[in-house]
């Protein structure tokens, strides 16, 4: 569904993206891992759009996306929540999963519709519930917890329609209890909307557990790719990440 | 019709308004509050709309006073030309309302598409710098503009549709319909898709691109229809001086804009309006006493901004809601 290949990217003389070729197949559940500084997040901007490759190419569908704008690649399907959670502080939950939604419709720049309608008020309580925050629907979103706003900020990638949803670690700054539920959160929208679901993420025990696919970066390129039996076997990324003590699960 | 249903509340408290506007015209002899109020009117709009592009948008323009000079300009040497005069006859005001509005929009897509790239302090400072230039254009072309006196020797207002603008009853009538009309249309632009797209913009720049908003397209109508609400403003103020000055298009025009958005409140739609009512009654008042104008008003200006932060009519709001609580 999602093939890159050959695709690099450098920032003055250090190689971010070396050569990267990854297969994403439709409905697949991947993960992207590798030690701080090996490139995640700038594949995930390549391929989302917010950077420009210097070479290779990114296609969606055999279609050739490399180097489009983030709006055509986000209305081709791709979209993405952030490591930071990205979302606006002013309004209020329901509020931007209803801007979100009117911009997916291309509603968003006219000019004298009212934004308040009954049909687009009733699709983002809809999404509310599938995020189960419907109790936080008029809190402004500065106000709710890191932890919702990371739902939240997936919940605005998911108002979109997404046929891939790339996900930057999404558990990133939470606590145990809080991770394990976001996983489930992930798991559940990643089955009910039929999603081909690739994400970045730090832990392991969570990485191992609920992907059927694992990439290993390391200094920009791809050191290994594979279930999750091959990669924990695999001597290289033991050596390079994993650690020898890395237990097996 | 769907417009009206949606905005019901919006037409029916404008409607009230301007009855309330022209009641007073009918009722007060006096010619103060009919002045007063139109040049509430014309930098009313300045501000209401220089907060279209910082309150919604957030972008915060020090040059928003050039589209004002440039409407009211335009206006003024329209309504002087004899041959524009000769060719139209008694549609010359609307003609010429319409033009510079259009003259306006033009020169501010240009400016805009310039100018809405950069972000912050980038935006700001070139924004100011198109409004020096066109200020030495205004002042160094005297044949065209007069220079630094201004246009004068009035302007021409032929009477249309059995309105007479040089009697003042019918001028502030006409004034005061013009600005609430564009009162409304900010309004309505403020809940409409598209004022939501520019909050999205405005809370986080970079999350609207990743929900497919076309960021600079947004901005840039933003920027112009901001500009030609200002220029309506501009028109206003040649209608009601009867001539144009440069100091429209001098960058303290603007600064004095943002203090009336500072004074009211950015938040509040209608907080920039209140801003203008007291930095304008501010001025007359401490024109009366003193020759000081300026030291007076820079001084309230910061004790308000220091000390209720949010800007006046936000600052109540909260009072009344803690009272209630």
């Amino acid at each position: 569904m999602l093939n890159i290949s050959n695709l690099t990217k450098s920032f003055g003389g250090v190689v971010a993206t070396d050569n990267v070729t990854l297969d994403f197949t439709e409905g697949s559940l991947s993960s992207i891992i590798g030690p701080n500084g090996a490139g995640k997040t700038t594949l995930f901007n390549l391929i989302t759009g917010k950077l420009k490759s210097d070479s290779g190419t990114v296609l969606l569908e055999e279609e050739d996306i490399t180097n489009k704008s983030a709006r055509y690649i986000v209305l081709k399907g791709i979209s993405r929540a952030f490591q930071i959670s990205n979302i606006f502080p002013t309004l209020t939950v329901k509020e931007s999963l209803m801007a979100s939604i009117m911009s997916k419709n291309n509603n968003s720049e006219k000019l004298f519709s009212p934004f308040y309608s009954k049909k687009l008020e009733e699709e983002a309580e809809e999404l509310l519930e599938i995020l189960e925050m419907k109790n936080l629907s008029k809190v402004i979103c500065s106000n709710i917890s890191h932890g919702d706003q990371k739902v939240l900020d997936i919940g605005l990638a998911l108002s979109l329609d997404p046929k891939i949803l790339m996900l930057d670690e999404p558990t990133a700054g939470m606590g145990p209890e809080e991770r394990w539920k976001m996983v489930e959160t992930i798991e559940r929208l990643w089955k009910l909307k039929n999603l081909t679901l690739i994400f970045i993420e730090h832990d392991m025990d969570i990485v191992f557990k609920i992907s059927q696919k694992i990439h290993v970066l390391r200094y920009g390129s791809l050191i290994a790719s594979g279930t999750p039996k091959q990669i924990k076997n695999n001597e290289e990324v033991i050596n390079a990440y994993l650690g020898e003590d890395f237990e097996t699960i | 019709m769907k417009l009206f249903n949606h905005f019901k509340n919006d037409i029916i408290i404008s409607i009230a308004s301007l009855i309330f506007l022209i009641s007073i015209a009918i009722f007060v002899e006096h010619p103060w509050p009919k002045d007063f109020l139109i040049s509430i009117f014309s930098f009313g709009l300045l501000a209401m709309s220089l907060n279209m592009l910082i309150g919604f948008a957030g972008m915060v323009s020090f040059g928003h006073a050039a589209f004002f000079a440039l409407g009211g300009y335009a206006f003024g040497l329209f309504l002087q030309n004899e041959l524009f005069l000769s060719n139209f006859g008694q549609l010359s005001i609307i003609i010429a309302f319409i033009l510079s509005i259009i003259i306006t929009g033009i020169y501010a897509t240009i400016i805009g598409a310039i100018c809405v790239r950069l972000n912050e302090i980038y935006f700001a400072f070139l924004t100011l710098a198109f409004q020096m230039f066109l200020y030495s254009v205004i002042v160094s072309w005297v044949s065209l503009t007069g220079g630094d006196q201004g246009l004068m020797g009035g302007i021409a207002r032929p009477e249309f549709l059995g309105i007479d603008l040089s009697n003042s009853i019918h001028r502030y009538i006409f004034c005061s319909i013009i600005f609430v009309i564009c009162i409304l249309i900010l309004r309505i632009l403020n809940k409409s898709n598209f004022g939501y797209s520019l909050r999205l913009i405005r809370d986080n720049q970079e999350r609207a691109e990743f929900l497919g908003i076309r960021v600079f397209r947004v901005k840039l109508i933003c920027f112009v229809i901001a500009s030609m609400v200002a220029s309506v403003g501009g028109i206003i103020m040649t209608l009601f001086t009867s001539g144009a000055y440069p100091e429209w298009a001098f960058w303290t025009q603007s600064g004095e804009a943002i203090f009336m958005i500072m004074l009211g409140g950015i938040s509040i739609f209608l907080g920039p309006l209140v801003g203008t009512v007291l930095l304008r009654l501010i001025n007359d008042v401490v024109q009366m006493y003193s020759s000081h104008t300026e030291l007076v008003t820079g001084i309230i200006i910061m004790v308000v901004v220091l000390g209720l932060r949010k800007g006046l009519v936000e600052y109540l709001l909260e009072k009344i809601s803690w009272s209630k609580k």
